[in-house]
């Protein structure tokens, strides 16, 4: 609804934009009058702050009653902002941007009407100690967050547009004197490069800034933790915020970045020592364990102990197939579990999961579709998948033990140490904008901190 | 690009095509293999053929449930051949799944079969890939197909009451040779010493004895070792712990428990003398058990009576040995080892050894009286 009906003439250009934008119903042209003063006002009022507009606009014009003093009062406003070039200027108005025109002089205000701006509750990174409170969804809120954390001048945030069809706005944050300049060129070079038709989210970007096509890990961290961000930006990381998503990016990232858990930083020494340990022996077992027991129930008995070993051929009597199909069969199912409860709602999560994993397990057996063994070796997989401190580990975790099966059951133990062997080729191969992947970090977390520089 | 993800993809069907015959028949399941947890070789009973040999395999049943299960079962297959192998390849015929071998922990050997040239027998055991080294060689009387078929009355679903004499997690005792059968074949090769096997005895067939031991040397005939003397060698070459000593010197009459015990050899051969080894035996202990009343300020006066007779019996346990031509000590090994290698060592070796004098000393320091004084 382009109001028109006014006694006043729509200048020119106003015009001009007008005719660019949308016949939208939020598209609003807003002339006022009163006492011989004039403005007129262009904005879409879905995406501006309607009693910001009201206070700082529409109140102090009944008010001045005078054009020219009016005028100057825009003229002072701290979020006023001059013409730029037309294009800018419709991306502009369409986030939020007011055109005012008075006194034959326009100008661009920014009432931007802000989007969630309260402060998530963890929810995919959960620490018992650490923040029970994660990013917000509003890209300048959470740069405050961040600005809150990090009380330092060199912290440098820069913020662009993607040149997508969302037009995200995005920030990009790091630490000036720690920030190493190679890996920042390379993820602005990558930004301007980027030319995906839709962006929605920073995984979304995250996924987007690399250049294979063909990934299996990730080169960047998505965390919803703002001491997680702080801690990486004290590191000399950069960390990419985006409007409208709970999410930051960290990057450059090496492998085991992705074993940190933030918790580790807010127990003793012995401790965190403890869960880091924890971690890295979940790892292992959720990657090797499916592999190692079609290893040795098909190919190598003789590694364990004779009870085990006939304990083991005496829980597969009558087990229809070979014991990797068996293998195979309960991971998907136990994959099926692990989907299920990430796409159902919360409510009847919980029942789901009992049902499939309580009384399908014991079905299994007693159906002899499955050894007790196994269905003690799938529980125990399922259960340190999450150890792993960052969820995108455990996703890359989850396929790679399919395939370290696949390799087992063709090669047997020497398949198994063979498909590690890939793995760990492949991820020496790979770089996080160009930092090694498997960069091992030998420094103490002081110095990564770089608290005693001086 | 595109082209690179074709040869990809073209050359990853080629190979989950291919790459699964590389590996041959290796993929075996577990429910699909029988486990033999003992081999038993005896000599053939004859039966008009000219047959050496009788081979007898204990198989282990797959456990369902333990706690179903009270006791083990198993299943024996016996068979007579000219060799082991022989037996063993007809043996396979008799299973129908694949007699694995990688688990057997025990092989039992008729000490009627011990005697003469032994590696033709061993040579098959560990030639065998599958074949642990680690594997328990044990002189099995009266048969070793009697030992094999014992049911100990205290054995429980899922164990193997003759693993748990050898491994040293079970039992514990000063008695028991552990032998395995590297060590076996190491210790009958090599110049200069003998090898030692512990010899089971089943008894009922529902329990085992062991607590004898045999020494095997190429030609000469097998030396049987008692009771006593077992537990000497055990405590003298394998450093075995925990064992108990009889002293009767002197009207004491007290029982030593050694926690220590070290022996060090050094042979002597001077020009116009006779060739001597003298052994130093080191121990510590406490006094255990005794007839009379023991006081601490006296402790050097038991130490010089244990050491008096434990050097006794040392002495007579060596010169008997010398006395048989069996060398389980490696008094022989010791001589190699410290002379400047010729092509006579040996024989000038086999000329000293029947002459060779024993001094042996005995340094033992008892810790204490025992708790009452």
């Amino acid at each position: 609804m382009t109001t028109d009906n006014s006694k006043q003439e729509m200048p020119i250009f106003m015009k001009t934009i007008t005719k660019i934008l949308p016949a939208s119903f939020d598209v609003l042209h807003v002339p006022i009058t009163f006492e011989g003063a004039q403005a007129q006002l262009l904005f879409l009022k879905t995406v501006v702050d309607g009693a910001t507009l009201q206070q700082t606009i529409i109140k102090p014009f009944y008010e001045l009653a005078d054009e020219h003093k009016f005028a100057a009062y825009i003229k002072g406003l701290p979020n006023r902002i001059d013409i730029p070039p037309t294009d800018d200027l419709i991306t502009m108005l369409t986030s939020g941007f007011v055109l005012i025109y008075v006194e034959d002089t326009y100008s661009l205000l920014e009432i931007r009407r802000l989007g969630n701006t309260q402060q998530n509750e963890t929810f995919v990174e959960t620490t018992i100690h650490g923040s029970q409170l994660a990013l917000s969804e509003d890209l300048e809120t959470n740069i405050s967050i961040i600005r809150q954390h990090y009380h330092q001048s060199s912290l440098y945030v820069e913020s662009m547009q993607l040149k997508d069809k969302s037009n995200m706005s995005i920030a990009i944050l790091y630490d000036e004197d720690l920030v190493n300049i190679d890996v920042l060129r390379r993820v602005k070079e990558r930004l301007d490069s980027l030319d995906e038709p839709l962006i929605q989210s920073s995984a979304d970007l995250a996924v987007r800034l690399t250049r294979r096509r063909f990934n299996l890990f990730p080169t960047s961290i998505i965390t919803e933790r703002p001491d997680r961000i702080i801690y990486n930006i004290t590191g000399g990381k950069i960390v990419i915020l985006a409007d409208n998503s709970p999410f930051g990016i960290v990057l450059p990232v090496i492998f085991f970045d992705y074993m940190v858990s933030m918790e580790e930083n807010y127990h003793t020494y012995f401790i965190s020592l403890y869960n880091t340990l924890l971690g890295w022996f979940g790892l292992m077992m959720c990657l090797v364990l499916p592999g190692l027991y079609v290893a040795i129930t098909a190919y190598s008995p003789e590694i364990l102990r004779t009870e085990l070993t006939l304990t083991i051929a005496g829980s597969r009597i009558g087990v229809p197939y070979p014991s990797f199909i068996e293998a195979i069969i309960m991971i998907l199912f136990v994959e099926l579990l692990t989907e299920a409860s990430v796409r159902l709602p919360k409510s009847i999560n919980a029942a789901a999961t009992t049902v499939g994993g309580l009384i399908l397990g014991t079905a299994a057996t007693e159906a002899s579709l499955a050894s007790n063994i196994l269905i003690m070796v799938v529980a125990i997989v399922a259960i340190s998948t999450f150890v792993i401190p960052i969820n995108e580990l455990s996703f890359v975790v989850r396929f790679l033990r399919l395939f370290l099966l696949v390799f087992t059951a063709l090669f047997g133990m020497v398949g198994l140490i063979s498909g590690m062997l890939l793995i760990i080729l492949h991820m020496t191969n790979l770089d996080s904008f160009g930092e090694p992947y498997l960069r091992i970090a030998w420094r103490s977390k002081r110095s990564e901190k770089k608290v005693n520089q001086e | 690009m595109k082209k690179r993800i074709k040869a990809g993809l073209l050359l990853l069907l080629v190979g989950t095509f291919f790459l699964p015959s590389l590996s041959g028949c290796a993929y075996k399941g577990v429910d699909k293999r029988s486990f033999v947890v003992g081999i038993g070789v005896d000599p053939a009973e004859g039966n008009g053929k000219d047959d050496k040999f009788k081979v007898t395999l204990k198989i282990a049943k797959p456990i369902a449930s333990l706690k179903s299960n009270t006791e083990n079962e198993y299943a024996y297959l016996v068979h007579e051949s000219d060799s082991v192998a022989e037996a063993m390849r007809y043996l396979d015929t008799e299973a129908d799944k694949v007699l694995d071998y990688s688990q057997t922990k025990i092989l039992a050997l008729n000490p009627e079969i011990l005697s003469g040239d032994l590696f033709q027998l061993m040579d098959y055991f560990v030639r065998r890939g599958d074949f642990q080294l680690l594997l328990y060689v044990v002189a099995a009387v009266p048969s070793a197909e009697e030992v094999l078929k014992v049911k100990p009355k205290l054995e429980s679903a899922g164990e193997n009451s003759l693993y748990n004499f050898f491994d040293e997690t079970g039992t514990e005792s000063p008695f028991v040779v552990t032998t395995f059968l590297f060590e076996f074949r190491r210790d009958y090769d090599t110049k200069g010493l003998s090898t030692v096997l512990p010899i089971v005895r089943g008894e009922d067939s529902s329990k085992f004895i062991v607590n004898h031991s045999i020494v095997l040397k190429d030609t000469v005939e097998p030396v049987e070792l008692g009771l006593l003397e077992t537990k000497l060698y055990n405590s003298l070459k394998k450093n075995s712990s925990g064992f108990g000593y009889q002293i009767d010197n002197e009207g004491y009459k007290f029982t030593l428990t050694l926690d220590r015990i070290n022996m060090k050899i050094k042979i002597q051969t001077k020009d116009g003398q006779k060739p001597r080894a003298v052994v130093r035996i080191k121990a510590v202990g406490a006094v255990n058990e005794s007839n009379k009343l023991l006081h601490l300020k006296e402790l050097g006066h038991y130490d010089r009576l244990s050491a008096e007779k434990l050097t006794e019996e040392v002495k007579e346990l060596f010169e008997s040995l010398q006395s048989k031509d069996v060398d389980p000590f490696g008094f022989g090994l010791k001589y190699r080892a410290t002379r400047l290698h010729t092509d006579s060592l040996l024989d000038e070796w086999k000329a000293i050894y029947p002459e060779l004098e024993f001094d042996v000393k005995v340094d033992l320091q008892l810790k204490s009286v025992g708790a009452i004084q």
